[in-house]
């Protein structure tokens, strides 16, 4: 796996993906969605940590969605911190956050096959 | 029309509840309370047509409305029957999903997997009902926008979906629809609330869509609160798809302008927007990020106040006294992350909060007073009962049930780009193509240049021009590309964007929203448990013995806003002065206490501080052992006291109380007191503040 920005992943045919959500001053409160469909965080394991399978062609992308809840009771300064790694090679790449300052409390993760 | 799953409607036969398990039973009970099909109700005509037949009878009146031969004043009439059935409906199915959520809040931890994955899908498909009936009513008023344009003198009752069909509408006519606000949507619908602050015009991009408006804005807001132009890429999915819907729409010639207000009734922010309300987060992290410290000094009230800049000590003044507290987690996670992982396995370090109030000696340097000798008091208290905290386990488990309806919006727009992107590796490298302009080298510049402007001190004009910089380049590289063919969208994906996305869209955040509003309902149903904790005091006197109380304390909050407190325990002479009467036991002491929230002051100008007046009635009683021994002094010690605690300013209260007391420990002489001050709350007025900086970011 390679980091291309952020949130751009270059990833090969049948890499597993690795998309850990670390919850910083509150409870785990995230989501991830890969292609329309609800990804089941990996049981018994902290941080929240999911894994789905490269499966699309050359040239294709798959398209996730990490979405975090912040209680009203939160700091102001909590945060779900992201990263990803893949099982062949590279580093455990520092993704996106998500703040309870933002708008929208989601961050886009895109994986592409060259 | 969908109609009611079968879960729904088989549950609800008497002949099963016989035979059902307990939880079952409840299931059955509920869901007949629901749809008012009790015994009592069965056994009478219902005076409100239930659900059945209401769809019934919206089926045959929508046959009269595709009748080309039936008379316009028949349609006339007919369309307004048919308007008042679809509310009735609406209104019916509304009130049902309302009632199988707050069944969900209450007893969802109670249900099995199957039983509950039975309700759940109920919900799904009432809500999907209630949205073809809103799209049913949206049709009917759109058709009022269309032809009203088309046909000034045609009477809106008139004009019925039938007489739109194969009907062309000017694009005006669909940008019309687009920006009016959706039917019946603004108003009650959490999803199409409009939320603050949007720029809702653009000189690169008019007739600009609320919702790409709220996707741009956050993307921008990202950008200048990170300081990094490279933040659009995390926001980037809907504003990708906000922008190819908008244009597909622009340029569809089929009459979808009762579609489109769909589309217009698609706002991101207000889930997030409920989680902001000032009245649940007026306290300040305890973890500051910025030392005011010019360097570090040995000795122990210097270290005393490293530890009280960067939060692992607590400190309080308090008059004359100086009130330091910490947990043992606070110095667990002193300099790094209190990631929820650390919270999961040294959680119960927060179980125990020490603290201890000195006398202050100099108000000029309030820590040099935390020596031996100033010391007034110190305490330990521990927490016997469970964790109650947005961080317990308990609320971890509870989001198991609103995590789906929290994740519907991004099944909806991750399953909508792989429909469109991941099956043509050729749209897929246009899709690529346009996503890298926004990470193009002369973009970024652009960016970076607004952030970097030391001219625009108000961060939300760096988010407006942001902003702005976005949706020109979303008009160029995405907008006009679809219009123009150059990013080709085929026919299938056109008619899914104009018929399902947006409808799954808005429905999805409602369902997102309802789950944000369930689930803070149920954090508030956690800390209503009651709590018990363990208080050890061991207080020093400079004029008496030295003694150590133990207490065991007792709190329990209500919906309501009351909060019972009650405690009761017995105080220990250290080392006991015969001379004076004193034993070993000094007292033993009971308190209860009521403590109500009422609502704002009503004397708070200030648009973020949402303080509350708050009220208590305490009754004490205290048995002063030595008091026995003395002719002036009375042993049994009752106290009752209403205080009201009225905020008149921002961090300024007036806190006032009457007490009547029959004794005091010294002197046997009852009396009535009123007191009467002012508090200032300085963390209080510094987060409004903050407030108000945030909310210019925002």
């Amino acid at each position: 796996m390679i980091q291309i920005d952020v949130a751009t992943y270059g990833v090969g045919a049948g890499e597993e993906v690795t998309v850990e959500v670390v919850a910083i001053q509150v409870g785990e409160f995230s989501t991830f969605v890969l292609d329309g469909t609800e990804i089941d965080p990996e049981p018994g394991v902290n941080p929240k940590t999911y894994k789905f399978p490269v499966t699309v062609g050359p040239g294709l992308s798959h398209f996730g969605r990490v979405s975090g809840f912040f209680p009203a009771t939160t700091p102001d300064d909590a945060k779900y911190q992201i990263f990803v790694s893949g099982d062949q090679g590279g580093e455990k790449f520092t993704g996106p956050d998500i703040r309870k300052s933002d708008l929208i409390p989601s961050a886009d993760l895109e994986f592409r096959r060259p | 029309m969908l109609m009611p799953t079968s879960f729904f409607n088989v549950p609800c036969r008497f002949a099963a509840l016989a035979h059902a398990t307990a939880p079952a039973r409840a299931v059955i009970l509920v869901c007949l309370l629901i749809t008012g099909q009790t015994a009592g109700a069965l056994a009478q005509q219902p005076q409100v047509p239930q659900a059945d037949q209401l769809r019934e009878q919206i089926a045959a009146l929508e046959s009269v409305e595709r009748d080309a031969n039936a008379p316009p004043e028949v349609k006339a009439a007919n369309r307004r029957f048919l308007g008042e059935r679809r509310a009735l409906l609406r209104g019916l199915l509304q009130k049902q999903i309302e009632g199988w959520r707050k069944y969900l809040v209450v007893a969802g931890s109670h249900l099995n997997g199957p039983e509950r994955e039975g309700v759940e899908k109920t919900v799904r498909d009432l809500e999907a009902e209630l949205l073809l009936v809103e799209q049913a009513s949206s049709v009917d008023a759109a058709g009022t926008v269309s032809n009203s344009e088309t046909s000034p003198q045609a009477p809106a009752s008139q004009i019925t979906p039938a007489d739109r069909v194969g009907a062309a509408p000017h694009p005006s006519i669909v940008r019309a629809a687009f920006n009016n606000p959706p039917h019946d949507a603004a108003g009650s619908s959490p999803a199409a609330a409009p939320p603050q602050d949007t720029p809702l015009s653009s000189d690169c991009y008019p007739d600009l869509l609320p919702g790409l408006a709220d996707a741009v804005r956050n993307a921008a807001n990202r950008i200048v609160s990170r300081n990094d132009p490279a933040q659009i890429r995390p926001a980037f999915f809907s504003i990708l798809l906000m922008a190819v819907a908008d244009a597909v729409f622009t340029d569809s010639v089929d009459d979808r302008a009762a579609h489109a207000k769909f589309i217009n009734g698609i706002r991101f922010v207000r889930a997030q927007a409920e989680t902001k309300r000032t009245d649940k987060q007026i306290g300040a992290s305890a973890r500051s990020e910025g030392s005011t410290s010019a360097a570090e000094k040995p000795g122990f009230a210097e270290l005393l106040g490293f530890a009280v800049e960067h939060g692992a000590v607590q400190k309080e003044i308090n008059g004359t006294s100086l009130t330091l507290s910490t947990s043992p987690y606070a110095f667990f996670y002193h300099g790094q992350e209190d990631t929820s992982t650390a919270y999961k396995n040294n959680g119960y370090l927060s179980r125990v909060g020490l603290s201890a109030t000195f006398n202050i000696a100099d108000q000029n340097n309030v820590l040099a007073s935390a020596t031996r000798n100033q010391l007034d008091e110190w305490s330990v208290r521990a927490r016997l009962s469970g964790d109650v905290s947005d961080r317990s386990y308990a609320a971890e488990k509870a989001w198991e049930n609103f995590r789906h309806d929290f994740a519907k919006p991004d099944i909806v727009i991750t399953g909508e780009m792989a429909a469109e992107f991941q099956s043509n590796a050729s749209l897929e490298a246009i899709r690529r193509e346009i996503s890298g302009q926004f990470t193009a080298p002369d973009f970024q510049k652009s960016v970076k240049d607004v952030l970097d402007d030391a001219s625009i001190t108000d961060p939300n004009v760096k988010v407006n021009k942001i902003s702005e910089l976005i949706l020109c380049r979303v008009r160029t590289a995405i907008f006009d590309q679809v219009r123009s063919g150059a990013f080709k969208i085929d026919k299938g994906t056109r008619d899914r964007i104009l018929n399902v996305f947006p409808a799954q869209l808005v429905s999805a955040l409602k369902a997102r929203d309802n789950a944000v509003a369930d689930f803070q309902t149920r954090l508030e149903q956690l800390s209503f448990r009651p709590e018990f904790t363990f208080a050890y005091t061991n207080k020093h006197e400079t004029t008496g013995s030295d003694y150590s109380t133990f207490k065991l304390l007792f709190q329990k909050k209500s919906r309501e806003g009351m909060n019972i407190i009650a405690n009761a325990g017995l105080s220990v002479y250290h080392k006991p002065d015969r001379t004076l009467n004193q034993q070993r036991l000094r007292d033993f002491a009971a308190a209860l206490s009521f403590e109500g929230i009422g609502g704002r002051s009503p004397f708070l100008l200030e648009g973020g501080d949402e303080s509350r007046v708050t009220y208590s009635f305490t009754g004490r009683y205290q048995r002063m052992m030595e008091n026995r021994f003395f002719k002036d002094r009375k042993a049994d010690i009752a106290v009752a006291q209403f205080k009201l605690n009225l905020p008149i300013l921002t961090g300024i209260s007036l806190p006032f109380s009457v007490t009547f007391a029959n004794a005091t420990e010294l002197i046997k002489e009852s009396h009535v007191r009123a007191n009467f001050g002012f508090t200032v709350d300085t963390d209080k007025i510094l987060q409004i503040i903050n407030l108000a900086r945030s909310a210019q970011v925002k």
